[in-house]
This record gives structure tokens, C-alpha cells and sequence, in this order.
């Protein structure tokens, strides 16, 4: 039993680990395999600031640059495509025969199905498969799908479904692809394009770049075209960061069950280090024999964690985070690294080792053979040594008081932080129970509580294994309290900044699922149509999309001055709303998230520099943010000040106010009418735009999510199979007192009562660090990724993961605890004469 | 009706990762002892007497035959260290059960509703009566051989039983110690009214003890209580 538990202490960490490491791996890895098949030998682009994109014929100008080979336009938007019931989102992408000369094998075999002759969406067999499309169609009777994008909806044809054996990786991208004249046709951007991929002549790659620079100017991007992965890597990396650090969590917790699980056996382990001593084996034989043992469940464990680990990020995973798939190409495949799956393995393998390791301490020159024999207090193998409970006290408090400093001084080092906090849990245990039985005996005795007596007693001479059950339920509470808390209290930042966000409109018009609006449509007298419908009582156009800075792609939201509010006010770092919102309002002022002003250097007063499709515009501070629940980071500024800078711009959405006494529901229904199956735009109320944003947000931290319940399940189920094994241990023991006169029953009630004191041990230790691990995580995540994530007490939430790992004890002990008290006595007899 | 009684009593034990062998410390044994009885059951190591004793205790149960405690059968160990029960004589001292001698006698009585005043009163009389007065407060670990047997007889009789079963009681017991321990379970049955049974492994003196041995299983010798004639008082003479 003992081997099962801590074998699943070391399959939970090394799953946990690898299943998060797959999962993050996944989404730049397959972008990375996405990007090259279309991009081939080109290694710069240059890059539209906006979606409008520009003049096509920029795309002869570059190819004419003195250094370049060849040069390849490319028209990119996002849409939605339709079929059957079934909806996604892809990367539109308009392409010439230029392209495939590039050498890229996707593209260059795109043209296999008649893409640069027809008329038609060729899609990679992973969105084929999404919709439920026919695997082929005659040329005659081809399948159609809805397209939506910028504000239309077309029935367009589709020329193929094109598998892995022809387009590499880019089958399974989430993309779509047409001839640029069609694609320029269906966006409604005729002559236009967004980027030109451009193969430089061998050794000319800086004075072509040089040259891109000096013809683009400061109104278009130049770039390498890895730069798309660097801006991907950097938007995942916050989530990232939240979900690698939470993952480390369990990970510590998961090893530390380990600990524990191996605790539990040290008394036995030490007794035969003592008889094989006895019998003359020196240190290294002891060492062989427990570093083989240890090695054997450690790599068993490992590589059962390894393939729970992989199941878990294939059935979790199925598609990337929704709220990335409006920003970059993403794909939907798995990427498993070698070098992730030998470091996840080799790393259970090592701390099952170090895990085994502590009875190898009796071999030190001071340590008597005997020790284990001949212990006053407790029973054989189980002795701490004097003063240690205090002296590992004051080593929590040290480490308490290291992790508050450490963090005060580099608050990015939350891992050793949080690291540390674990094992001050740990530590803090002797020192907790120490005082709970303390407390205990008095009152056993003073109120005449026989069965508590028994359970005060029982534990102090069976010090090891309490404490590692102890320390295994503080461990997983401390790691239930602290993910869960955090969790919880990002998920409430982003609903909390969401509702505020959307609260200035009862009804948004925008592309279906696109919840930050990013993504412009040509009116083509919309507005107007939404402005007749009977209940409306005012239209604001909204203006949104993202913006590559140095380094990130921030997302841009432009505000109408009459909207209320214009700042999500629980956002707000610094500076005040009214005198915020006055200055959006006033114009040549803007709100930017800390860390897009701190990159710039800049405070509330200072100024900001934004490169838009018009040059770099400087714009005054009125107020820092939070990321608003966007990674890299978001600016507000009003809507005219954007449209001054983004000429071209076209809204992203539209902000309806009903009339006074009309209702939200049914002008929605009525403005859908109004608009027909020709506009591709979705009517929402705000409350549903908020359910649809909070399932998101929900989605986008779904990993962070199963971590926690992860966690709590393997907290239960740590702390019912350490219960369990534990009183399985002590079966001749109870069998004895059986003898003497205690009754099952009794010896039953003394069992849920050690239980009950162990546990309160376990509490009161892991929901002091837990809390605190929750305070910490919560001002990480807000300075470390700038997500929203105000802390607040959980209590309820506290109480209840308390209560499923009491729970997981109680139950354990009472199936467990009263098969062991009911045990034959003959158990207790040695002989058998 | 006997206090405690085996009726042509069997027990196997399966050997072997098959089962099919078979080990059989008890061979069809019958007999009885009555309260106040002192009974030796003698026997070489591995001859079965201690299994006879578990049988006697209700720990093992009979693979054929019956084991009956004051007339009713012993279905399994609920018997053993209840008021009225049956006490089981084991000289080791679990840990869990408290630090000096005391507390170990006192487990005993740990669950019966006596105040602490009643139950410290109990605890003195049975060290007391064993005379181990002297070890109340010392710790097991540092007992002999002697005073281990005598705390562990004080803790078993504390409960009040009326059979008290000793599995060799003079194993390890400085040989100066041994009549005064049998003489001390003589006396437990004679003074306090207690069936003793308890094996040994050889029956040089028994103390008065009335005597069984077992060999290979069979258990022979005084298998049923010797009863004195009873003659009643005439009731004149019993006047002034």
C-alpha cells in the first residue's frame, strides 16, 4: 500500500508536469510547423498596422528591392466559417502562385486543387473535420459553407479538404485559404493586401532590410517572419506562466506525497538499514539496495505519470485557447518534445530517490546501530529527536519569512517562493501537532475523554507515521487552498473587468464569438439599419484590434465619448476614473496596462507612443491597467483620437442603447431580423456577450482549472490511501488491545478521534500557508502577468477543501479503521505453537 | 455446567501455497476446568498447548468439536478482557497504551464507566495483589522477565475476569522467581476464585496444579475436575 501511495505522489507530479508542458509546448510549437510551411525561404515580411492592410502593389515595389529573390503578398483576415449546425474560427488567407514559389511544401502543393483557377475555400483536413464536411466532392456538386468576415456573410464553395500528406503541418491549422482576387473579393478589400513575404538573396538580408524599412516607413511593420512566433510566444507566455507555475505547485505538493508516502515507511525502512547492519553490510551495499528499490517505483510511477500525462493533454486540449485564435494561425496539434518527456521521467525518478534517502541518515558515524531499538517514548524507528519539532518550526518561520523578502526584492521568483512556502508547511507539522496534543491530553483528562486519551497517546508513539499524515494532508490543503484561491480569484478579475468592459451598451453588434471585438466590418450602411430598428435608442460605434508593439501584439480598444463607463474601474492601477475618463474623453490621452507603460518608462502624466498605420503617435497617460484580461497588455483611448491615427478604420462592433421601457431581448431579436443571413455580425445582449466572455475566459484557464481539481483529487486520494495504509500497519497493535479488554467498537471511535486530531494538524498548518500562497499568487499574477486577480478571502472554498481531505480521512478511517480494529487478535500473537 | 470446556475439540491449519497440507496442533481434545481450578497444560515447543489456550480464549476458532465458556460456545473473542470474560495473560506492553506500568494496568479499564478515583483504586489493588506494587511508576521496557509476567497478570485481573489464561508464565523467569509466580496463580485461583489455565513447557513443579499434557496434539491427563463429595448441613446443627 505504502508503494502505491507513493508511487501515485510521483505519477501525479510527473502527469501534471508533462500534461502542462504538452500543452504549452503545443500551441507555439504547431504555430512554429503552421508558419513555416507557409513562409518557406522567406525570412522578413513586411506587415499591415491594421487590418485594412495596404496597396497590393506594394507587394511589385518589394519584390523590385535591389536583394530580394522573391516576394510573395498575402491578404489575412479573420473569419468564421459555417456548415451543418457547426461553426470555427480561422485564419482567412488570400494567396498567389508567388507564394508556392517561396518553397514552401504546403503551399506549394495548394495549388494541386484548383486554388489559383476557381473560385473556392481550400481548408487542411483539421477544420474539414471541425465542420463535418464530405471528404470529396466532384468538381460538379461541391460543398458549400458560410464564410463570415468583416461584417459579410458569403455562400462560398469549397475546392477541397486537403490532408497532412499534402500540406504538411498546415493540416492542422485552423486556416482557410482562396486565391488573393477572391479573397480580396470576399473581404471586401479589393487591391489590398496585409503582408509581403519576402526571400532575400543570399547574404543581402540587412540591406534588404534596410530597404523595407526606408520604403514602409513608420505606417508598415518590418519584420523577420519569426517574429510572429516571438509575439505568439509572448501572448501565451502569461497564461503560460500562470499555468507552468500552478503545474510546479502540484508538482511540489505531488512530490511532497511522495515524501510523505516514504515517511510512512521510513520506521520499517530503518529497521532493516539497523538488521542489515547488524549483519555487517556497509553504506554503499545499503545504498545499492535502497537506491534500487527507490529507482524500480520510481521509474514505474514515472512512466505511468508519463502517459496520464499525454492522455490528459490530448483530452483536455483539443483546440487552442479561444481567446488567442482571433490574434495569430494557430494549430490543433499535439507536440510532444523528446526533451520534455526525458526531463518529466528522469525528474520522478530522481525525487523518488531523494525521497527514499532519509533512513540512509542512520548511517552518519554518530548514529548507533540500536537507535531504532531503543527509543523511551516511541515506537521502534519512529523517533524525531529532541527539540527537532521547534528547531523545524523555526525553520518554517525562516522560510516564511525568506519567501515575504525574496518576493518584496524579485517578485518574478514566485517558484522558489512558492517552493519554500511548501516546505514550511512541511516543516511547520511537528511543531502544530505538538501543540494539538499538548491541548489534548490536558483535556482528555481533565473531561474524562478515555477514547482521547488513547488517540494522544497512540499518536505521540507513533511519531513518524502521524506527522507524515499529517504533513500529507497540510500539503495537499496548502496546494488546494493556494491554486484554488487564485484560480478562482482570476476567473472573478476577468468576469469582474468583462462585465464592467461590456456595461456600457445594452446590445453589441460584432463578429459571432469575437468578445473583444477585434475584428472591423464594412459598414455599408449597417449603423443605419440598427439605428431604425423600433427600441433602439442610440448606436456608438466601437473600434478595437491589436497592435504589434516591440516585442507584443496589444490590443487596442477605441471608446466613443459618450460611452459610460469608458475604463473598467476595478481595473485601474493607477490614477483615478473621473479624471481618467475626462481625459480619454478630451482627446490625445490614453489608459495603457502597467507593463506596456512600464516598457516605455512611463507614468499617469507621461506619454506613450503608439505605432499606428498613420507613424508613431505620442499620446498622454491618463491611467495604468490591468492586461484586462488580454496578455500582452491593452490601451484605451476615445474613438476619434483612434480614427485620426488608424485612417482607414472601420468599427468592430457597434454599442446599442435601448430606448427607456423597451426590452433588451426583444430589440436584440428585432435587430437580427433587421440585418438578415447578408451581414455576418452577431446580435447579443450584454448579459449574454458576458456569458459567452465568461465561458471564454473560463476555456482560456481551463488548464489552470484541472490543475486545481487535480490537485484535490489527488489530495483525497493521497490522504485516504496514507490513512488507510497506516491503520492497515497498526492491525497487530489493535489486535493486542483487543486482548486487553478494548473493544472494536472502542478502539473504532479512538481511531476517528487520532483522525480528527491529525487532520486539525493538517488544517490549521496548510490553511496558514495556503492562504498566504493564495495571497502571493494572486500579487504575482497582477505584477508578474498584469492579469486582474484581486485577492479575497475564501472561506467557504477553504472550508470545503478542508473538508474533502478531512472527508477522504474520515471515510478511510472509518472503512479502513474499523476492518484494522476488528482485526483477529491471533494478529497480535507471534507464535504460532 | 463447567466454567470453560472442550468438547472432542480439532484444529487444522492449512500449509503449503496450495493448502492441501495440513498441520494439526489439536487432536480431538475434551476437557474442562471450574472456577477456583488452577490447570497446567504441558507441552514441548511446537506440541500445540498455546493454540489450545487461543481455542480457550476464542482467538483461533475450532476446525471440528466445541469450546464452551460458562455453557455457552465460545463463537469468537468477544469473551476476552470483559468483566466476567476471560483475560488473556500477554507480558508485552504496547506503547500506545501509556508510559509507566500503571497506565498499562489501567488500559484494561479504560472503557468501563468508573470514576478516575475508582479505576486508580483498581489499578493499586491488582498491582497490589500480584505484587508489583513496587513497578507502578517505572516503564515497561525496564522490567525483568518476573515483573513483566506479574504486571501483565495485574493488568489482565484488573478487568475482573473469571478465567485467566497464561501462555507459559515462567518463559525467561529467573528460576528463584518461578515457584513464587506459580504460587501466585495457586493463589489467584484459591483466594479470588479464578479458573487459571496456563501452559508450560516442562511440569517439574506445578504448584498443586492440576495437570494436563499435550503431545502431538493429544491432550491427556486429568481432562475433568476432580468434585468432592458434598454432604449438607442438618439444619439443628447449624443452630445453637
Amino acid at each position: 500500500m505504502q508503494e502505491v501511495l507513493a508511487g501515485t505522489g510521483i505519477a501525479v507530479g510527473v502527469m501534471l508536469a508533462f500534461s502542462v508542458q504538452i500543452a504549452n509546448s503545443s500551441i507555439t510549437a504547431s504555430a512554429g510547423d503552421i508558419l513555416h510551411a507557409i513562409t518557406g525561404q522567406a525570412t522578413l515580411q513586411v506587415t499591415a498596422r491594421d487590418s485594412q492592410g495596404f496597396d497590393a502593389r506594394l507587394a511589385a515595389e518589394v519584390g523590385a528591392l535591389p536583394g530580394v529573390e522573391r516576394a510573395a503578398p498575402l491578404l489575412e483576415q479573420r473569419a468564421s466559417i459555417a456548415y451543418g449546425g457547426r461553426r470555427v474560427a480561422v485564419d482567412f488567407v488570400g494567396i498567389d502562385p508567388s507564394l508556392s514559389r517561396l518553397g514552401g511544401l504546403a503551399t506549394g502543393n495548394l495549388s494541386l486543387g484548383g486554388l489559383f483557377l476557381e473560385p473556392v475555400l481550400m481548408l487542411p483536413k483539421a477544420m474539414g473535420d471541425a465542420l463535418g464536411l464530405p471528404k470529396s466532392s466532384p468538381a460538379t456538386d461541391r460543398t458549400h459553407v458560410v464564410l463570415e468576415v468583416r461584417g459579410r456573410a458569403e455562400r462560398v464553395a469549397v475546392g477541397g479538404v486537403v490532408g497532412g500528406e499534402l500540406i504538411g503541418a498546415l493540416a492542422s491549422a485552423q486556416l482557410a485559404a482562396a486565391s488573393l482576387p477572391y479573397a480580396q473579393k470576399l473581404t471586401g478589400l479589393p487591391g489590398r493586401i496585409t503582408r509581403v513575404l519576402v526571400v532575400p538573396k543570399p547574404g543581402q538580408e540587412s540591406t534588404v532590410r534596410a530597404a523595407l524599412v526606408a520604403l514602409g516607413g513608420d505606417r508598415l511593420k518590418v519584420a523577420s517572419v519569426d517574429y510572429e512566433l516571438q509575439l505568439l510566444k509572448q501572448a501565451t507566455g502569461p497564461n503560460d506562466q500562470a499555468t507552468g507555475l500552478f503545474a510546479i505547485i502540484s508538482v511540489v505538493v505531488g512530490l511532497l506525497f511522495t515524501f510523505n508516502a516514504m515517511l510512512l515507511t521510513a520506521p520499517e525502512r530503518r529497521q532493516v538499514v539497523a538488521e542489515l547492519r547488524i549483519q555487517g553490510f556497509k553504506g554503499p551495499k545499503l545504498l545499492q539496495v535502497l537506491g534500487f528499490q527507490a529507482f524500480v517505483l520510481g521509474t514505474v510511477a514515472s512512466v505511468v505519470g508519463l502517459v496520464l500525462g499525454y492522455l490528459l493533454a490530448t483530452a483536455t486540449t483539443h483546440s487552442p485557447p479561444g481567446y488567442l485564435s482571433f490574434a495569430f494561425p494557430l494549430g490543433v496539434q499535439h507536440v510532444v518534445k523528446p526533451t520534455v518527456v526525458v526531463l518529466a521521467f528522469v525528474a520522478g525518478v530522481f525525487v523518488t530517490c531523494a525521497a527514499a534517502a532519509p533512513p540512509l541518515l542512520d548511517l552518519r558515524r554518530d548514529r548507533a546501530v540500536d537507535a531504532v531499538y531503543t527509543q523511551a517514548i516511541t515506537q521502534p524507528g519512529h523517533n524525531l529527536g529532541p527539540g527537532t519539532s521547534w528547531v523545524l518550526l523555526a525553520s518554517a518561520v525562516a522560510l516564511v519569512g525568506f519567501t515575504s523578502l525574496l518576493l518584496f526584492l524579485l517578485p518574478s521568483a514566485m517558484i522558489f517562493a512558492i517552493v519554500a512556502l511548501a516546505f514550511a508547511t512541511l516543516f511547520a507539522i511537528p511543531a502544530v501537532m505538538l501543540g494539538i496534543l499538548n491541548i489534548a491530553k490536558p483535556a482528555a483528562e481533565r473531561w474524562r475523554l478515555p477514547m482521547l486519551e488513547l488517540a494522544v497517546r497512540a499518536l505521540r508513539v507513533t511519531t513518524l507515521r502521524s506527522l507524515a499524515l499529517a504533513a500529507t494532508g497540510a500539503v495537499a490543503i496548502f496546494g488546494s487552498v493556494a491554486i484554488e484561491g487564485s484560480h478562482d480569484d482570476l476567473l472573478n478579475g476577468l468576469y469582474q473587468d468583462y462585465a464592467e468592459y461590456v456595461s456600457s451598451a445594452d446590445i453589441w453588434v460584432a463578429h459571432r464569438a469575437d468578445d473583444l471585438a477585434l475584428e472591423p466590418f464594412d459598414d455599408r450602411g449597417i449603423t443605419q439599419r440598427v439605428r431604425n430598428v423600433p427600441g433602439v435608442a442610440a448606436v456608438r460605434p466601437y473600434y478595437g484590434g491589436l497592435l504589434d508593439l516591440p516585442g507584443r501584439r496589444a490590443w487596442i480598444i477605441a471608446r466613443s465619448r459618450l460611452d459610460t463607463p469608458m475604463i473598467p474601474q476595478s481595473q485601474i492601477l493607477d490614477g483615478d476614473l473621473a479624471t481618467a475618463t475626462a481625459r480619454l474623453r478630451a482627446g490625445g490621452w490614453a489608459t495603457a496596462s502597467q507593463q506596456l507603460a512600464d516598457a516605455q518608462h512611463a507614468h499617469v502624466g507621461g506619454t506613450i507612443t503608439l505605432p499606428t498605420p498613420s507613424g508613431n503617435v505620442r499620446y498622454r497617460l491618463a491611467a495604468t491597467t490591468t492586461n484586462l484580461g488580454w496578455g500582452p497588455g491593452a490601451v484605451i483611448l476615445n474613438s476619434d483620437d483612434y480614427r485620426h491615427a488608424w485612417p482607414n478604420a472601420a468599427p468592430s462592433a457597434l454599442e446599442v442603447d435601448v430606448a427607456p421601457g423597451a426590452n433588451a431581448v426583444a430589440t436584440r431579436k428585432a435587430l437580427q431580423l433587421a440585418l438578415g443571413t447578408k451581414v455576418g455580425l452577431d446580435v447579443q445582449t450584454t448579459a449574454e456577450r458576458k456569458a459567452h466572455a465568461n465561458a471564454l475566459a473560463r476555456a482560456g484557464l481551463a488548464r489552470l482549472s484541472q490543475i486545481s481539481w487535480l490537485l484535490l483529487l489527488a489530495a483525497g486520494f493521497a490522504m485516504a490511501v496514507a490513512m488507510s495504509t497506516a491503520l492497515w500497519q497498526r492491525r497487530p497493535d489493535l489486535a493486542h488491545h483487543h486482548i486487553q479488554g478494548l473493544r472494536p467498537r472502542v478502539l473504532w471511535r479512538s481511531l476517528l478521534i487520532e483522525t480528527g486530531l491529525v487532520i486539525a494538524a493538517a488544517c490549521i498548518t496548510g490553511t496558514l500557508t495556503g492562504l498566504y500562497g493564495h495571497y502571493l499568487l494572486d500579487r504575482w499574477l497582477r505584477t508578474t502577468t498584469g492579469f486582474p486577480a484581486p485577492f479575497t478571502m475564501t472561506g467557504w472554498q477553504t472550508a470545503a477543501t478542508c473538508a474533502i481531505v478531512a472527508g477522504a480521512a474520515f471515510i478511510a478511517t472509518a472503512i479502513t479503521g474499523n476492518r484494522a480494529a476488528n482485526a483477529p487478535t491471533r494478529l497480535a500473537l507471534a507464535t504460532d505453537t | 455446567m463447567h466454567l470453560l470446556s472442550f468438547e472432542d475439540v480439532t484444529k487444522r491449519f492449512e500449509r503449503g501455497q496450495d493448502g492441501t497440507r495440513e498441520r494439526v496442533p489439536v487432536r480431538r481434545g475434551s476437557f474442562a476446568i471450574d472456577a477456583g481450578e488452577v490447570v497446567a497444560l504441558v507441552g514441548r515447543a511446537r506440541s500445540g498447548r498455546s493454540t489450545v489456550l487461543r481455542l480457550a480464549g476464542g482467538i483461533e476458532r475450532p476446525s471440528e468439536g466445541i469450546v464452551r465458556f460458562d455453557g455457552h460456545e465460545l463463537v469468537d473473542e468477544s469473551q476476552l478482557g470483559v468483566p466476567d470474560g476471560i483475560a488473556f495473560c500477554l507480558p508485552r506492553f504496547s506503547r500506545a497504551m501509556g508510559g509507566p506500568v500503571h497506565e498499562h494496568v489501567a488500559s484494561g479499564i479504560l472503557s468501563l464507566k468508573l470514576s478516575r478515583r475508582q479505576k486508580s483504586d483498581r489499578v493499586d489493588a491488582a498491582l497490589e495483589r500480584v505484587g508489583a506494587s513496587t513497578c507502578a511508576e517505572l516503564d515497561p521496557a525496564t522490567l525483568d522477565y518476573g515483573e513483566a509476567i506479574r504486571v501483565a497478570l495485574a493488568r489482565a485481573i484488573v478487568v475482573g475476569p473469571r478465567i485467566l489464561l497464561v501462555d507459559d508464565p515462567v518463559h525467561g523467569v529467573d528460576l528463584a522467581e518461578v515457584d513464587s509466580i506459580l504460587l501466585l496463580l495457586r493463589s489467584l485461583a484459591r483466594d479470588d476464585g479464578l479458573a487459571v489455565f496456563f501452559t508450560l513447557s516442562s511440569g517439574a513443579d506445578l504448584a498443586g496444579a492440576r495437570s494436563l499434557t499435550i503431545y502431538n496434539g493429544e491432550i491427556r491427563g486429568k481432562t475433568e475436575p476432580t468434585t468432592a463429595d458434598v454432604y449438607a448441613f442438618r439444619r439443628r446443627r447449624t443452630q445453637p
